[in-house]
């Protein structure tokens, strides 16, 4: 297959035969930059991977926030009394691709906004005894760190309750970690998955994983994408993109940019190359020193 | 319901059809989330947006009308940029006079 009917079949599964989003219209744009850019030796590798790559779209997510929750109804106790929805904020408090998920998920489900919380510490200690199911939204859970963290928070809080995952895709990894948690602390744990994955060098995409493992390593190395990247984070080696997103799971060369080297599906909210926050930084100072001159200046903001 | 917001979030929509996200809409418009729900459950339960067959929030008809009706169809997002946050309910109205910083020592001087 040469490389142009490589990049359309690409095109044709993720777009499911609709119109390109952005994400897929800069992919076809930048695909043979990109791959000009991987050592050729690696090429049949990499693209196994792109092979069994999962891109979900916009209209994919949304029909499954739907069908998800519908199901989640279907199968548990799970009422306006006794149910909140919430997702798992960034540490730096940022808005992240979660927020969106939970707020398309409560359009979409016409879900009471009395029972919608982006802050639970802002639930009266009181109120807790009659929450019995927390419901979590997210995109992504590939190791599971993200919710066992904020079940770290307030052990006390969670025990005995029912934990609700709404996620798109989970690896099962993080499924597995979190039973574990949740096992020990008392915790029922209802992962609510379109998907399981298992890690991409664990599947029978190779004669042998362990060789294709090392050479995708290699060759991340000299694309200069850091150690940690490369496996995706907990080296969960997840094949994932979102329309919005691309999750910091999954593989490196995928989604991680250098200064020498721009990935296929970048990250939206990784670190910048110095030069560039310098420039920002530089750009910002001038305007603060403008601003302070001006109200010197006129006594007034 | 600030009536500047609802035409900029409508020509966000019409502007980005099914390519929009909500976290940009947020910026563009100044809101957090609080905000931002009650003015898309207002598009929503107004007609003005709906959920297409594809699951995604699309302009109605309606929606688009409203736009025409009130000027709203020229509007250029690029040029709007990103609002600052406020929260417009807390909005001064516009006859009160605005008194700048130590206004009071400049005039006594």
């Amino acid at each position: 297959m040469d490389i142009l009917e490589r990049k359309e079949s690409y095109l044709s599964r993720w777009s499911n035969g609709k119109e390109l989003d952005e994400r897929l219209k800069s992919f076809s744009e930048k695909f043979e930059t990109w791959a000009n850019q991987i050592p050729q030796k690696n090429l049949v590798t990499v693209f196994v991977l792109l092979d069994n790559l999962q891109y979900y779209s916009h209209s994919t997510t949304n029909s499954c926030l739907k069908e998800l929750h519908v199901k989640m109804l279907k199968e548990h106790d799970v009422t306006d009394d006794n149910t909140i929805y919430v997702y798992i904020k960034s540490k730096d408090g940022q808005t992240n691709s979660s927020n969106d998920y939970w707020n398309e998920y409560k359009y979409i489900n016409r879900i009471n906004k009395h029972i919608c919380f982006e802050n639970m510490d802002a639930i009266n200690e009181n109120l807790w005894q009659y929450i019995q199911n927390i419901v979590f939204i997210d995109d992504f859970s590939g190791s599971g760190k993200s919710l066992t963290d904020e079940l770290e928070k307030h052990p006390k809080r969670y025990e005995n309750k029912n934990i609700f995952f709404v996620t798109i895709c989970s690896m099962q990894i993080s499924i597995d970690n979190i039973v574990r948690y949740c096992k020990e602390h008392d915790i029922n744990y209802y992962p609510m998955t379109n998907e399981i994955h298992n890690k991409a060098f664990e599947q029978e995409y190779f004669e042998n994983n362990q060789i294709a493992k090392d050479e995708i390593t290699d060759m991340s190395r000299c694309l200069k994408i850091p150690d940690e990247e490369i496996m995706g984070f907990k080296k969960t080696q997840s094949l994932v993109v979102f329309y919005n997103n691309t999750p910091n799971n999954t593989l490196g060369f995928i989604r991680y940019d250098t200064d020498t080297y721009k990935s296929i599906f970048p990250r939206s909210n990784d670190p910048r190359p110095s030069w560039q926050t310098m420039n920002n930084r530089s750009i910002r100072r001038k305007n603060t020193n403008y601003k302070n001159k001006a109200v010197k200046k006129n006594g007034s903001v | 319901m600030d009536q500047y917001r609802i035409l900029l979030a409508l020509s966000y929509f019409k502007e980005k059809k099914g390519q929009y996200s909500i976290s940009e809409l947020m910026l563009i418009l100044g809101f957090n989330n609080k905000q931002i729900s009650e003015l898309i459950e207002f598009l929503l339960n107004n007609s003005f947006l709906e959920y297409n067959d594809d699951i995604l929030l699309v302009i109605t008809d309606k929606g688009m009308t409203y736009l025409i009706a009130n000027d709203g169809a020229e509007i250029e997002l690029q040029a709007v940029g990103f609002l600052s946050h406020i929260a417009p309910e807390k909005a001064m109205p516009i006859d009160e006079p605005y008194v700048p910083k130590n206004f009071a020592k400049k005039f006594n001087r």
